[in-house]
């Protein structure tokens, strides 16, 4: 049975087309079921678990990347289908899964090709992207082996567990080609950048490339760790911020969950 | 030197302890590691390890083969070949199947170089600076 969650801005004047040609496909292809949008009265989580108890197997968000990020949270570690009908801006997570917009996700809705992606755990929420820090007054401990210090005021943090070409362009400028980090592989990918990268050599990282044609070339000053987990603490509490929309607070504990997401994919997905 | 063991060995490089960040205590891998900034307490991969110019290293080293620009304090351990740049500087000592050291180069500790098998053929000198 399926369930829509619908993002509250669906019901600008604007989208009205757009909203009324997905409820068509939806029937045409027989994957019809609830649909509810979202309101100010309840939450995305709240309305998420009561389908489920109706028995819903398969979770659809329709809208963009925040109210994907929100049904994640709630669905991860759950054998639970996950589908997304991208709308509007902001849809980077539909993008890198090969999802068309508007009605023509329904499509792939239907085909149901579903993959297991790994899922990044900080504290007691979920990220399918990255997790940032922006505050360099952070000392990394992984697994009581070390810890990693950070000398620059300027550094920043970020844990990847699958990325857009947007993110890749930012911390690897001057790549042709762009693959994105494996989010089938059982490890993150923790970066520690600085704003200033320019007029830096650059080496290749392959570690992490599903394809080996496909290495990583990062600026020599950026730091590289692949983990699977990292604790992150601070004197003062730091927010740690996840796929732009869920924000948590350090001390932080971070691990991966390997195949934790069960999720319908397009086949011009990047990974 | 340099660059055809770069291509050789550095290809696949897994983790980076950048010049931005300093690591404290037993940092393990087993994929090959490039240093260009600091590291305290000890080192080990299983693969190679490149040592940065402006890297700093205060630890008991162990690696398969090295390639090192920057400094190292601490007994450095390589199951084949070590690659001591110009701007190397090891203080400590230093065992490996294989040495090639650059003119400029500074080795303060004593030196086992030679086979790895039961019987090997050991080659000690102490040295303060190798100069060709």
């Amino acid at each position: 049975m399926y369930f829509y969650l619908v993002d509250n801005f669906l019901n600008d004047k604007g989208y009205k087309k757009i909203f009324t040609k997905i409820e068509n496909r939806i029937i045409d292809l027989g994957i019809n079921g609830r649909i509810t949008k979202l309101s100010l009265l309840k939450s995305a989580a709240e309305l998420v678990k009561e389908e489920v108890k109706r028995g819903a197997k398969t979770i659809v968000a329709v809208g963009n990347d925040k109210i994907v990020s929100q049904i994640i949270n709630v669905i991860a570690e759950q054998d639970l289908t996950f589908g997304i009908i991208p709308v509007g801006e902001n849809n980077q997570i539909a993008q890198v899964l090969g999802i068309p917009y508007n009605e023509a996700a329904c499509d792939i809705l239907s085909a149901r090709r579903i993959e297991y992606l790994d899922l990044g755990k900080v504290n007691q929420n979920y990220f399918l992207f990255k997790a940032q820090i922006k505050s360099p007054e952070v000392v990394l401990d992984s697994e009581n082996q070390y810890n990693i210090n950070l000398l620059s005021k300027n550094n920043q943090i970020t844990i990847y567990n699958l990325a857009a070409e947007g993110e890749l362009k930012k911390i690897s400028p001057q790549q042709k080609n762009y693959s994105c980090f494996n989010p089938q592989d059982g490890i993150l990918e923790l970066i520690v950048s600085s704003d200033n990268e320019s007029g830096q050599s650059f080496l290749k990282i392959f570690s992490w490339a599903k394809r080996r044609d496909s290495a990583l070339t990062l600026a020599k000053n950026i730091s590289f760790f692949p983990i699977k987990t990292i604790n992150i603490r601070s004197k003062e509490s730091v927010p740690v911020i996840l796929d732009q929309y869920i924000v948590t607070k350090t001390p932080a504990q971070v691990s991966v969950l390997p195949k934790a997401l069960k999720i319908i994919v397009g086949k011009s997905r990047v990974f | 030197m340099f660059k055809s063991t770069d291509e050789k060995n550095f290809k696949e490089i897994e983790t980076i302890i950048g010049p931005s960040v300093k690591v404290k205590g037993n940092f393990s891998t087993r994929g090959n590691l490039r240093i260009e900034g600091e590291l305290e307490g000890s080192l080990k991969t299983d693969s190679n390890l490149l040592v940065g110019k402006s890297a700093k290293i205060i630890a008991a080293v162990a690696a398969n083969n090295a390639q090192v620009a920057g400094e190292i304090k601490g007994n450095v351990k390589i199951k084949g070949l070590i690659e001591l740049e110009s701007t190397a500087k090891v203080v400590g000592d230093l065992e490996a199947k294989e040495i090639s050291v650059a003119k400029g180069a500074v080795i303060n500790g004593r030196w086992v170089v030679g086979s790895t098998s039961p019987e090997p053929a050991k080659i000690q000198a102490k040295a303060e600076k190798i100069e060709e």
